[in-house]
């Protein structure tokens, strides 16, 4: 596992409350790994630890050997990119101007303009979520699916080798998830690693090619979504009960709900 | 929205050639009538430049010692007040931010009003200094006992702290100030240049050009701004020592501005929003153009300050907020219609 990021023994504490609890998992380059796990899991806070967001109690994440939160920052920058949970923000720039603050950590301060480099990354990153017509909107002007597409191009503009991503479908419909999914794939494949968080499992089962499952700040399962995915699964992290199928067509798992299992069925 | 390398550069070279020539028509414009060659002649003859013989003594004196410090004093601080507005505003993410938010000018105030009743007029500018650093250091420690700088707790104490300053200046002034020192207060509270020399012109430009040009550097940083404080970080900048290092350098430079012009409110609010208008939000491009549009500003309103009324002089202060709320007004308008 090398190749990619490993999380050792990763401890994480904000205040008395523990968010992450001894975590072991990892996410190999050329893979797209999915974290899934309920609300509160901790799939945030280990996204977060990795880039030093927030600061390690005890254990190492390493990408490609290296230990991320201790390295300099402006080299992890140009190395690794991460997509937040988009909230509200009140940002008068255009499109194409949020892209490019994914160059911000390949220029100089004496640079008063953008580099040809930056703007070929820029256009890429545009291109690669099918925003290019849109650059000069006002990013206030767009709508939350194509804002959400702006902010996995601004970290494509990184040009990243780690690609982080905390629920980036979020807000968008069923075609633009498959977009940007399909979007993750094809940059894990050219040889990045990618790690996303992700809410719809379904989802996760078809595109994911490895599966970290997370629940109440341990790592309870890793493996490919068809060794992870079983009932009993459901049942323990998300108190579901479902029965899980073979996709007609991909043959991937898919997932039919029964529906919630009670407290004490548990 | 955003400017090209060419159009910025044509912006910039169009604003400085404003604002020399707002410098040199600010100071022909007066109860003596001056020319502008007039003007020049006679900086050329102090710069040590050969030229024509220069102008009686009478009118050199007021060219060069009336009114040439005090249009330099009004440019140097709208400059500085703006600068220090943009950057405030992308610090806090607050577009209602200005220099004075933090506690900075009720402090100032307090200092000089302290140091007016205690009979040391003449120290007053060190007051306010005095005043401005303290609270601005206070506003700081709460913020930092409440937790760490985010932006709505660096606003929140900063409130807080101008509340009680206020509190404490209106009690001083209430309990102990007599005609006179009333309307010395009054008028500094408000804001006004007059009678500005070169002494002043001198700390105002040098506070403008240690602290406030280095800042420019910072406008890339800035931009990473955009998304809070976990987006910049995650673009390479140092949240912590970037936010500590600018609001102790727009604390130090705003005290320094107050403590010459007094509380000169709106500029650091209004400049930076008309100048986006016009730049976009880039800080790399704005904040250049938002110093260069605030010293040009602030000199036409001290010329209108000095000569509306002539003889008598308004408290610039005045005029910048009767132009910056109406000025304000609009601008929200339009980013209402852009956005």
């Amino acid at each position: 596992m090398n190749a990619g990021l490993v999380f050792s023994d990763v401890c994480v504490r904000a205040g008395s409350a523990v968010l992450l609890d001894g975590v072991n998992c990892g996410a190999e380059a050329g893979r797209l790994t999915g974290l899934i796990g309920p609300n509160g899991a901790g799939k945030s806070s280990l996204l977060k630890a990795a880039l030093a967001l927030v600061p390690l109690d005890h254990g190492s994440i390493r990408f490609k050997s290296v230990d991320l939160p201790t390295m300099p920052r402006r080299a992890r920058a140009r190395i690794s990119a991460l997509v937040e949970q988009s909230g509200l923000a009140e940002v008068h720039l255009s499109a194409r101007e949020v892209v490019q603050l994914g160059r911000i950590p390949f220029q100089s301060v004496w640079q008063s303009a953008p580099s040809p480099e930056d703007d070929a990354a820029v256009d890429a990153a545009l291109a690669a979520v099918g925003m290019a017509p849109l650059g000069a909107r006002a990013y206030q002007s767009l709508s939350g699916g194509e804002q959400q597409r702006l902010h996995v191009a601004r970290a494509l503009a990184q040009e990243p080798q780690l690609l982080l991503l905390d629920e980036p479908t979020n807000h968008l419909d069923i075609h633009a998830q498959f977009a940007i999914l399909e979007l993750l794939r094809q940059r894990a494949r050219a040889g990045a690693t990618v790690l996303l968080a992700i809410h719809d499992l379904n989802l996760a089962a078809s595109f994911c090619d490895e599966l970290i499952v997370l629940a109440g700040g341990r790592m309870v399962a890793q493996g490919t979504p068809e060794t992870v995915l079983t009932p009993a699964l459901l049942r323990s992290v998300y108190g579901v009960s479902a029965s899980v199928l073979t996709h007609p067509a991909s043959g991937r798992p898919l997932i039919a709900y029964d529906g919630p299992v009670l407290a004490d069925a548990r | 929205m955003s400017l090209n390398r060419g159009p910025q550069r044509a912006l910039n070279g169009a604003l400085w050639a404003l604002l020399a020539l707002s410098l040199v028509l600010a100071v022909t414009l007066g109860p003596a009538d001056i020319a502008a060659t007039e003007v020049w002649q006679t900086i050329a003859h102090h710069l040590g430049l050969p030229g024509e013989v220069p102008v009686t003594r009478l009118r050199d004196a007021i060219i060069w010692d009336l009114r040439l410090p005090r249009v330099l004093v009004a440019a140097g601080i709208g400059a500085g007040l703006a600068l220090c507005g943009a950057i405030m505003q992308a610090l806090t993410r607050n577009p209602l931010a200005d220099p004075y938010l933090l506690g900075l000018s009720s402090g100032a105030a307090l200092g000089a009003v302290v140091f007016l009743l205690i009979g040391a007029a003449l120290l007053m500018p060190l007051g306010a200094f005095a005043g401005a650093g303290a609270a601005m250091a206070l506003t700081l420690l709460i913020t930092r006992l409440l937790g760490g700088a985010t932006p709505s707790r660096a606003i929140l104490s900063g409130i807080a702290i101008s509340a009680l300053m206020s509190a404490a200046t209106s009690f001083l002034i209430f309990w102990s100030a007599t005609g006179d020192s009333y309307r010395e207060i009054l008028s500094w509270l408000m804001g006004s240049l007059s009678g500005s020399g070169w002494a002043d012109a001198g700390v105002v430009l040098a506070a403008v050009l240690v602290l406030g040009v280095p800042m420019l550097f910072a406008g890339r940083a800035l931009d990473a701004f955009a998304f809070g404080d976990a987006a910049a970080a995650t673009l390479g900048v140092d949240v912590a020592r970037l936010r500590w290092l600018l609001l102790g350098a727009t604390a130090l430079l705003t005290g320094s501005l107050v403590a010459v012009g007094g509380a000169i409110g709106f500029v650091g609010l209004i400049v930076p929003h008309v100048v986006r208008l016009a730049t976009g939000s880039r800080h790399r491009v704005m904040l250049p153009v938002a110093m260069l549009v605030g010293a040009s500003f602030m000199v036409w309103t001290d010329t209108a300050a000095r000569s509306l009324f002539a003889p008598r002089e308004l408290p610039v202060g005045i005029i910048t907020a009767l132009l910056g709320a109406p000025i304000f007004l609009l601008v929200l308008l339009r980013y209402r219609r852009v956005t």
